[in-house]
């Protein structure tokens, strides 16, 4: 019984319904397991380090001193189109000074082959704006969120150039943000991930970070905040929702 | 694999989300004025209850919100002022630098679409935030501030009461310092006595009310909140420099739309005799500048404003010095003694 009211509580919150429609109750799924979702950084195709200098195919020397970004909205679908939304799916990874955060165990996944996975990079429409309704991870203290425009940003980059006009390496910053850039970025694998109370499912995928320079020019493109479509930032923006490509799947026996 | 009816029921429940549950009442404990509207708009996370409004109260007048204690929200919303301060730019900040832009007035804020002078800000929750962490404002940690009230004499108890669900969190914090500003309604000068019991002006403010909708006031400051709430181009400037990340874009700032440029949001006419200086950059000192400028100085641009066309294309308004003074008396009936100095609105320590 207190199993069944601590889902009912939990179902409720996770809905975001507190006091009303009270009616959606639902019992927590025995057969449920885990989905653990890890992001790589790398920077052609190794490892990224935090301030070293690599150089991209177009020639452009940078370094990173702290890359983050909000992974939202994970849905995973299985063979026959069916799919499950995780609820409150926002995650803040990261990789800065600090630390390391690149991967969620996602919880309460209903059993199924899954054959594809779907996020967006920064936070839909519905939660950007007001900073005080918190789902997830979302949180307007953890400097990833902007108040003079209230709303979150996407992904935050900075680091150095190297500046051939001054001949020196130069500082870059890009604050992305603004509902125009949210993007989600769909990911379909090539076998199945097993996902049920024995066996929990594991998808690694890779951010090749270099692509966030595409086509940019960062001698005039150095600092950016907000983002519209077509604007360096928009320009970014489909940069990072086409750097994500599948390093690995399992499914482990718990 | 087929979802178990668990994971549908998921989906399903997160679908029905999206109707809204019933809104709630605050209309019997913070009645509105009716030449304002039936009811006080709140969003219905956070519905005005005595309690939060309360705690709101003591927040803006408590300097424990700024990082070095010093500063409160009444260090630039001054009650006297209407909520405003009388600077042209304040530097009564944490850092003591001069702001970029000029405080406005505080006056009938639940029903504005947007706040900060180009509606950046999305709602009063989101707007705490600004102050709160801005540098040269109150430059604040946010995970310092919660400890602070923790440790604080009767903020825990405030908080539960008026939260009793989790008690001291920002997302409150911010919650109550909104349902606190929603109170703020100005709606009792000699103007509302008119316009509720059909007397309360004189013949030379009736003239003034009359020349006001004649001159195109009253087509964006519209009575009887003497605001359209939109965004306009009142044509001060004429060039729109993008330094500041872009700050003298205006609105434009905001929705990166070109058509937004150089728009501001049409303030409240409301207490305008006693919040000088004027416009989002404090430009004008005295309401004759202002009328001045709608007269004489209006600057050509391409989001400026079709209201102030002539037929011929040039752009003004044309009155006589004497129609310009008419209309500054009636704007002085706009003034709601009551406003500034209603204790509901005071500082609640000076009141002990
Ligand atoms: C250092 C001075 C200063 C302090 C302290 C300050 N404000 Fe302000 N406030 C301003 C300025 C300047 C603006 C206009 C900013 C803009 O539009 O870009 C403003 C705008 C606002 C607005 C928007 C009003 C509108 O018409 O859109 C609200 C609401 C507000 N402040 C509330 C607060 C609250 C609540 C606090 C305390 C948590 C606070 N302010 C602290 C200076 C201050
Ligand atoms: C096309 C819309 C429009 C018309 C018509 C208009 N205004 Fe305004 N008014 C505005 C906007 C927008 C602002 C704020 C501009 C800014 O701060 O950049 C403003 C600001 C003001 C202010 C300053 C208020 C403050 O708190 O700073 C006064 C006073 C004022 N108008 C009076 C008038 C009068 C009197 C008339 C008629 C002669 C008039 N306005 C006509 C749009 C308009």
């Amino acid at each position: 019984m207190t199993k069944r009211i601590v889902w009912i509580v939990s179902t409720l919150l996770l809905v975001g319904l507190v006091g009303c429609n009270a009616d959606t109750v639902e019992e927590v799924d025995p057969e449920s397991g885990t989905f653990t979702l890890t992001i790589e950084h790398v920077f052609n195709d190794t490892p990224l380090e935090l301030s070293v200098d690599y150089t991209t195919e177009a020639g452009l020397t940078v370094h990173f001193t702290q890359l983050r970004y909000w992974v939202s909205n994970v849905v995973l679908t299985d063979a026959e189109g069916l799919s499950f939304a995780v609820p409150e799916s926002y995650y803040l990874f990261e990789q800065t000074g600090t630390g390391l955060r690149n991967s969620v165990i996602i919880t309460g996944v209903p059993p199924g082959d899954y054959t594809g996975v779907t996020f967006s990079i920064g936070v839909d429409v519905d939660h950007n704006h007001s900073l005080d309704t918190l789902v997830g991870e979302l949180d307007a203290g953890v400097d990833m969120s902007w108040s003079w425009s209230s709303g979150f940003i996407f992904l935050k980059a900075e680091g150095n150039y190297w500046n051939d006009v001054e001949q020196t390496m130069n500082v870059f910053k890009a604050h992305l943000g603004f509902d125009d850039l949210y993007k989600t970025v769909d990911i379909s694998l090539e076998g199945s991930i097993r996902v049920d109370k024995t066996h929990g499912g594991r998808l690694v995928l890779s951010a090749e970070t270099s692509m966030l320079f595409d086509d940019m020019d960062m001698t005039v493109d150095h600092s950016i905040v907000g983002g519209s479509e077509d604007s360096p930032a928009g320009t970014m923006a489909e940069n990072y929702a086409s750097c994500f490509s599948v390093q690995s799947t399992g499914s482990r026996k718990n | 694999m087929t979802l178990t009816p668990t994971g549908w029921l998921r989906i399903v429940g997160l679908l029905l989300l999206l109707p809204a549950c019933t809104p709630s009442d605050s209309g019997a404990l913070f009645p509105v004025p009716e030449n304002l509207g039936s009811v006080l708009p709140s969003p219905e996370r956070n519905p005005l209850t005595v309690d939060g409004v309360e705690l709101g109260r003591a927040l803006f007048y408590d300097p424990i919100l700024s990082g070095n204690n010093q500063v409160s929200c009444s260090s630039c919303h001054k009650q006297e002022l209407a909520f405003s301060d009388g600077e042209q730019f304040s530097t009564a900040g944490v850092s003591g630098n001069l702001l970029l832009r000029h405080t406005p007035a505080l006056i009938n804020l639940a029903w504005m679409d947007g706040y900060f002078w180009d509606g950046g800000s999305f709602d009063l929750e989101s707007q705490v935030y600004g102050p709160l962490e801005h540098v040269d404002e109150m430059h604040q940690n946010l995970s310092e501030l919660e400890q602070e009230l923790a440790d604080h004499p009767y903020y825990p108890q405030m908080f539960l009461k008026a939260f009793p669900e989790d008690g001291i969190t920002i997302p409150n914090l911010v919650r109550a310092l909104a349902q606190f500003q929603r109170t703020l309604i100005s709606a009792d000068s000699p103007y509302d006595l008119h316009i509720r019991q059909g007397s309360g002006l004189t013949s030379i403010e009736l003239l003034g009310f009359d020349l006001f909708k004649k001159k195109k006031c009253a087509n964006c400051h519209v009575p009887d909140h003497f605001t359209d709430y939109t965004y306009r181009n009142n044509g001060l400037d004429d060039t729109f420099p993008e330094d500041h990340e872009r700050l003298a874009w205006g609105r434009a700032r905001i929705t990166l739309d070109p058509a937004d440029i150089g728009k501001y949001k049409v303030p409240t006419l409301r207490n305008v005799a006693i919040t000088a200086p004027y416009m989002h950059d404090a430009r004008f000192m005295t309401l004759t500048q202002v009328l001045d400028h709608y007269r004489f100085h209006l600057a050509e641009s391409d989001t400026v404003d079709a209201e102030f066309r002539r037929d011929d294309g040039s752009l003004g308004i044309d009155m006589t010095d004497e129609e310009r003074d008419l209309i500054i008396v009636f704007l002085k009936a706009l003034n709601d003694d009551g406003f500034m100095s209603n204790t509901a609105f005071s500082d609640p320590e000076g009141l002990q």
